[in-house]
């Protein structure tokens, strides 16, 4: 996996390390340079961290050769994590533009 | 709205983001660093020493107890050898196995001679031991002792070093305890011979059992009842025979009295419990933090005394196995008991023929048990599979798992549904027979 070098689990969490990094640096963006409020950040905020939860879930058990604890972690991680997302989105959108 | 239209104040950097702004974001960024630092657990000593450094870090899930964790009757008498389900099965010669039909996935003719390729092995290490006797193959009660007893710096340093020795020869958990009249045979019984022994016959007076644990491999286990997991168990026989005889014969190198021990001489479970390596569970067997039931259990008597003993350390499994019962559901003979409470007497109707009466736990029926090994044509195992403490060793379990110590009981039977929904403890499961012969995603040579 990966130049033969790192293990899937390695890429997997160097992945989850950059995502994470650049939700940060995305929501200090909304903030400093749009002014955006912290009640309307929270919940993308929260969302995005639930969805990059649900990756780090799925790909490790895909991994660990249980497929269907990875789908079963899309629908009952990832979906609300994309739903709080999306609803946050909205909410700054709004501030934002 | 935004920090550019606030141009009275400090001019915007070419990036779009003032110097406070700047300023705000690495004091985020800061915040953000410290909290992951504080999330993770010190981390290089984690990549550096692995799944061990994590105990620290445990520690608040654990309670560790100055007595055993379980009520113990005033009444209660010592258990014999010869009342195990191995002895009854044995004296009344009920091991009869039907042939098994060999179209099926877990019985074909590979899988058969990967079995009988364990048990060989076991049998030619330590005979029938696993099943009956005492002083067979490895576990052998007469070794030379070297005639100086050796000095240790400290109780502290004699545990480190026994517990060090162990991890080298395999175990993956170790535990010392005091020896308990209570947990060894009150007499020794081999159903092959029909003799019988006491501690009288004994080389030496033990003072100290060192619980050991290795683990059994997952993947092979997922495929209960077959007997490919039958392999498992055989291969972890053999295993369990060459740790404990590495380790007694460490410690008779450095002078003391040691025998390894496997399923003779005393009970396994209580004594890894009281050696703080595990915790009760419904079915019956030791439930590990690590590794949940897919364990195979040891035991080396010395008469060390010098030495930092454990204590016997819970981690909610019982509040779990309450409410959960995968392994009673799962249990083919329905052997496993179905009340919601531990008790210290069975109850009702419940053939205590083969149990050690008088302790607080769930009742399991071994004779049915076993009869099933029979029927079945292998040694079962589907309660290990089925139970939501086995899992293969993936950071995701660690977390439900310390999540599950932390929760209160009505949300242990929300986890125990989310297990199956998630997939996890299926048994009687011939695509898993299939992925343990898959050879995708293995490298034999060295290249993955």
């Amino acid at each position: 996996m990966f130049l033969g070098i790192f293990t899937g689990i390695e890429v997997l969490f160097f992945m989850l390390g950059v995502l994470t990094t650049l939700t940060f640096v995305g929501l200090g963006w909304l903030k400093f340079t749009h002014n955006v409020g912290a009640k309307p950040l929270a919940p993308l905020a929260i969302g995005l961290l639930i969805m990059i939860a649900a990756i780090a879930w799925c790909v490790s058990s895909v991994l660990e050769g249980e497929p269907q604890a990875g789908s079963m972690g899309l629908m009952v991680i990832f979906l609300p994590g994309l739903v709080i997302a999306s609803l946050g989105a909205r909410q700054v959108y709004n501030v934002a533009r | 709205m935004s920090d550019l239209n606030n141009q009275s104040e400090t001019p915007a950097s070419p990036s779009g983001i003032n110097r406070r702004g700047l300023l705000k974001l690495g004091a985020f960024g800061g915040l953000a660093s410290a909290a992951t630092a504080l999330a993770s657990t010190a981390p290089a000593k984690a990549m550096a020493t692995g799944a061990a450094s994590t105990e620290e870090s445990n520690a608040h899930l654990f309670t560790e107890h100055d007595d055993f964790p379980y009520v113990v009757a005033n009444d209660y008498e010592r258990y014999h050898q010869e009342r195990t389900a191995f002895s009854y099965f044995h004296k009344n010669q009920l091991w009869v196995y039907p042939n098994p039909d060999m179209t099926k996935p877990g019985f074909t003719m590979e899988d058969i001679a990967l079995s009988i390729g364990a048990w060989d092995l076991n049998d030619r290490l330590n005979s029938y031991s696993s099943n009956s006797g005492y002083d067979l193959g490895l576990y052998n009660w007469n070794n030379p002792v070297a005639p100086e007893k050796h000095q240790f710096a400290s109780k502290e340093h004699a545990a480190n070093v026994i517990k060090r020795a162990a991890r080298h020869y395999g175990a993956s958990l170790v535990g010392i305890t005091h020896q308990d009249d209570r947990w060894d045979y009150a007499s020794f019984f081999d159903g092959v011979k029909n003799e019988t022994k006491t501690w009288a016959d004994f080389p030496f007076k033990p003072k100290t059992v060192i619980a050991l644990a290795i683990e059994s491999d997952y993947e092979g286990m997922a495929t209960t009842p077959s007997l490919v997991a039958d392999a498992v168990t055989a291969e972890g026989y053999a295993r369990m025979s060459y740790v404990a005889y590495a380790l007694s014969s460490f410690l008779r190198n450095l002078g003391y009295n040691a025998v390894a021990s496997g399923n003779d001489l005393g009970m396994s479970v209580p004594y890894a419990i009281a050696a703080g390596i595990g915790d009760s569970s419904r079915m019956g067997l030791l439930v590990t933090y690590n590794y949940g039931p897919r364990v195979r259990l040891m035991k080396v008597y010395t008469d060390l005394e010098f030495v930092e003993y454990d204590k016997p350390k819970t981690f909610g499994v019982r509040e779990f196995c309450e409410r959960c019962k995968r392994c009673a559901d799962a249990c083919p003979s329905k052997a496993i008991s179905q009340e919601d409470k531990m008790s210290l007497y069975p109850h009702e109707g419940h053939d205590a023929s083969t149990n050690n009466v008088g302790v607080e736990k769930w009742w399991t029926d071994s004779k049915k048990c076993l009869q099933y090994w029979n029927d079945s044509n292998t040694n079962c195992g589907t309660c290990i599979t089925a139970c939501p403490y086995n899992k293969p060793d993936f950071w995701q379990h660690r977390m439900i798992e310390k999540m599950n110590s932390l929760m209160p009981g009505p949300l242990h039977t929300f986890m125990r549904e989310m297990d199956i929904w998630f997939g996890f403890g299926d048994t009687f499961d011939e695509k898993a027979v299939a992925r343990f012969w898959d050879p995708k995603g293995r490298k034999y040579d060295g290249r993955g």
